[in-house]
C-alpha cells in the first residue's frame, strides 16, 4: 500500500509589482506537482493572498488577517519575490511583504522551517 | 528562498523612488544573512525557483519510485548485483555472462580549485572547473557536444560555439572565440561542431572547426583543421587546413565530425548531407601526420555514399578501424592499413537492437531530452587489440526498458564479435557514449544519463578492469522544449581522450 501524499506547503511573499512571476510561480507548482513531488510522496500547496485570504477585520489591521490565513510559520518554504517595490507600510512600520519574510525568518531560527 | 529581479525600471515620483531605497535597504538586510538571488528576468527566475524547489525536495524528502508493472528478468539483469546505479552486463554470443566489476561510487567532484577527490583506487575527477564564459557569451546550449585535448598543463577545450583554452592543467581558462578565431573562407562562416585531439608523437593539438555557407544549411562547406603546437596552443599562433566537399568530390555539406589519431595518420570524419537535408553517405579522411609536422598536409578521403556515419577507432595504430551499422544486428567494420589505398569491410553481427530518430525519456521536471538522439555510432577506440563500438539504443532493445549504451566488442584481428555488452541503468536512460584508451590499456567512458529520478547528467568511467564511474556534472533541469517543434534536444555527441 503506498504512503499518502504529505502537504508541502510553499507561502509566496511579494510586492504587487511582480505579478508575472507570481503566475511563473503558480505554474511551476503545477508541474512539480505532476512530476517531482510524487516520487517524493508530496502534493505542494501554494498559499498567496489573492487567492487564500479573505475579507475581513482584524485587529492588528489587514496584515493580522493575511497572517491567520497563510500561517507562515507552519509552512514549508517561503518565496519571496521583489523588483523596484518594497510594499505597503503596516502597523509595524515594515511592509505586508517584510513583515512576511521576517516573520518566516524568525520561525525558521526556532523551528528551521520554513524553509 | 528570496529573489530580486535586476530588470529596467524607470522612476517618476518620489514614492516609487522611495519604494526602491526600501527595496534595496531590505536586500542589504538579506544579503547579511545570505537568503536571496537576482534574477534577469521572469523567464530566468522561473528557472531559478523550479530548481530551488526541486532541490529542496530532493534534499528534504525521500524519494520513492512509483510502483510499475515488473517485466519477467532476464538472467542478464539479475547477475549485476554489485552495482545498482551502471551494471554493465556482458550478453556475449556465446551465452550471457556477466563480467566482473568493482562497486561503482558516485562522487560528485570538488569545485575548482579544490583539491583533487579520490573516488577509488584508480578513478580520479581532478579538476572540475565551471566554464562561465559560453553563458555570458549566450553561446550555450542543451546541444552542447564538449570537446577536451590536453598535453601537460595545457588543455584546449570547445562546444558547439565556444572554446577556451587553459595552460595551468584546467584549473583557469582563457575564452577563444570560434567566430573570430579565423579568417572565413570567401562566402562561409564558422557554424558549430567542434573536436580536438592531440598528437603526441608530434607534440600537436588538433582543433577542428565546422563552417557553413552562408546560402544556406546544406550546401558546400569545410571542416577546418587548425594546429598548433603546445607553445602555440598558449601563445595562439595555429596553422590552418581546410577539408572542402570539393577535394572529397562530393556535393552536399559535411557534418558530425570527428578525429581519431593512429601510428603515423590523423583521421577525420564527417557525415554528408544532400543539398535537401537527406543523408547522402560519410568520409573518412586521412591526413599523413608527417605532412601535418613538416607544414605539407596531405589529405587521402574515403568516401562512401551506402553509409550515413562512420567512428575511427581512438588509438588505433598502423590500421585505422571504423564502423556503421549495417542494419540493426549488423555492423560493417572498415580496416585501413596505413600501406593500404583504401579499406576492406567485414559484416560483423551483433545483437539486434532498436533505435530510430528520438528515444524517450522524462525528466523529473516532466521534460523529454532525447528527442535528438539516434543510433549512430558514437564511440569507437581499440584496447589492445579488441575494438570497441558504442551506440545508443532505444528502450525496448534486450527487453531494457529505457535507453542504454550498446557496445560490441570486436576481436580486431580476425574481425569477429567477441561479446555484446550493455550499459545500462534500469531506471534511467544512459546514452550519447564516448570512448577511448589510456597507456594502461584501460577503455574509458564519457557519457550521459538522465530520465526517471535523473537530471541528465555527465558521467565519466572506466569499463574495463574494476569497472568505475562518477558524475562528472550532475544537471539540474531538463531542457526546456525548442519554441517550434516543442521536442527536448539535449546533445549530439560527446568526446573522449587518452
Amino acid at each position: 500500500m503506498e504512503q499518502p501524499l504529505k502537504e508541502l506547503k510553499v507561502v509566496l511573499a511579494s510586492p504587487s509589482d511582480v505579478q508575472q512571476e507570481r503566475d511563473y510561480l503558480a505554474h511551476v507548482i503545477d508541474e512539480l506537482n505532476r512530476t517531482v513531488a510524487p516520487i517524493a510522496r508530496l502534493t505542494i500547496t501554494l498559499l498567496r493572498w489573492e487567492t487564500d485570504t479573505y475579507p475581513g477585520f482584524h485587529v492588528l489591521g489587514p496584515q493580522g488577517l493575511i497572517d491567520e490565513a497563510l500561517r507562515i510559520e507552519e509552512c514549508d518554504v517561503l518565496i519571496g519575490i521583489f523588483w523596484k517595490r518594497v510594499g505597503t507600510r503596516i502597523a509595524d512600520g515594515t511592509t505586508g511583504t517584510q513583515h512576511e519574510v521576517f516573520k518566516a525568518y524568525e520561525a525558521w531560527k526556532r523551528t528551521k522551517r520554513p524553509g | 528562498m528570496l529573489y530580486f529581479s535586476a530588470a529596467p525600471y524607470r522612476l517618476e515620483t518620489k514614492e516609487e523612488a522611495d519604494q526602491v531605497t526600501g527595496v534595496l535597504e531590505f536586500k542589504e538586510w538579506c544579503k547579511g544573512r545570505g537568503l536571496f538571488s537576482d534574477y534577469a528576468d521572469p523567464i530566468q527566475f522561473e528557472r531559478q525557483v523550479r530548481e530551488s524547489l526541486t532541490k529542496f525536495i530532493f534534499g528534504n524528502y525521500a524519494l520513492t519510485v512509483p510502483s510499475r508493472p515488473r517485466a519477467k528478468r532476464t538472467r542478464a539483469q539479475t547477475l549485476p548485483a554489485r552495482s545498482p546505479i551502471f551494471p554493465l552486463v556482458n550478453e556475449g554470443a556465446r551465452g550471457k555472462t556477466s563480467i566482473p566489476g568493482g562497486e561503482i561510487k558516485v562522487v560528485f567532484g570538488p569545485a575548482g580549485g579544490s583539491p583533487p577527490v579520490r573516488v577509488s583506487d584508480d578513478l580520479l575527477l581532478r579538476t572540475k572547473t565551471e566554464l562561465t564564459s559560453p553563458a555570458v557569451q549566450q553561446l550555450s546550449s542543451h546541444v552542447g557536444c564538449p570537446t577536451a585535448a590536453i598535453n601537460g598543463q595545457v588543455v584546449l577545450w570547445a562546444g558547439n560555439w565556444y572554446a577556451a583554452k587553459s595552460s595551468d592543467g584546467g584549473t583557469t581558462f582563457g575564452y577563444m572565440d570560434p567566430f573570430t578565431s579565423f579568417p572565413n573562407p570567401p562566402n562561409l562562416a564558422f557554424c558549430c561542431n567542434q573536436v580536438v585531439n592531440y598528437i603526441s608523437s608530434i607534440d600537436t593539438f588538433v582543433w577542428l572547426l565546422q563552417y557553413g555557407n552562408r546560402k544556406g544549411p546544406w550546401a558546400d562547406n569545410i571542416q577546418r583543421l587548425a594546429f598548433a603546437k603546445t607553445a602555440d596552443v598558449v601563445a595562439g599562433r595555429w596553422r590552418l587546413f581546410d577539408i572542402t566537399t570539393q577535394s572529397l568530390g562530393v556535393k552536399g555539406s559535411l557534418h558530425f565530425p570527428d578525429l581519431a589519431v593512429g601510428a603515423h595518420a590523423l583521421y577525420v570524419t564527417a557525415n554528408v548531407y544532400a543539398s535537401d537535408g537527406q543523408s547522402a553517405g560519410a568520409v573518412v579522411v586521412r591526413i599523413p601526420i608527417a605532412g601535418i609536422e613538416s607544414e605539407q598536409v596531405t589529405a587521402q578521403p574515403f568516401v562512401s555514399k551506402d553509409f550515413n556515419s562512420f567512428r575511427v577507432a581512438q588509438n588505433c595504430g598502423g590500421t585505422a578501424f571504423f564502423a556503421a551499422h549495417e542494419d540493426t544486428s549488423t555492423l560493417k567494420v572498415f580496416s585501413w592499413d596505413e600501406g593500404q589505398a583504401a579499406p576492406t569491410s567485414t559484416a560483423v553481427g551483433v545483437h539486434r537492437w532498436i533505435g530510430g530518430s528520438g528515444y524517450e525519456s522524462t525528466t523529473p521536471d516532466g521534460r523529454r531530452w532525447l528527442d535528438r538522439i539516434d543510433p549512430r555510432i558514437t564511440g569507437a577506440t581499440l584496447a589492445d587489440s579488441e575494438l570497441w563500438f558504442a551506440w545508443s539504443v532505444d528502450g525496448g532493445s534486450n527487453r531494457r526498458p529505457k535507453p542504454f549504451v550498446q557496445i560490441a566488442r570486436i576481436d580486431s584481428r580476425k574481425l569477429t564479435l567477441i561479446e555484446n555488452s550493455n550499459l545500462f541503468d534500469p531506471d534511467s536512460a544512459v546514452c550519447y557514449p564516448a570512448l577511448s584508451t589510456n597507456a594502461k590499456h584501460e577503455v574509458g567512458i564519457s557519457f550521459m544519463i538522465g530520465g526517471g529520478l535523473r537530471f541528465p547528467s555527465h558521467v565519466v568511467g572506466i569499463l574495463t578492469g574494476k569497472q568505475q564511474e562518477v558524475i562528472a556534472a550532475a544537471g539540474d533541469r531538463g531542457p526546456r522544449p525548442d519554441p517550434v517543434t516543442g521536442q527536448g534536444l539535449w546533445g549530439d555527441y560527446l568526446t573522449s581522450d587518452k
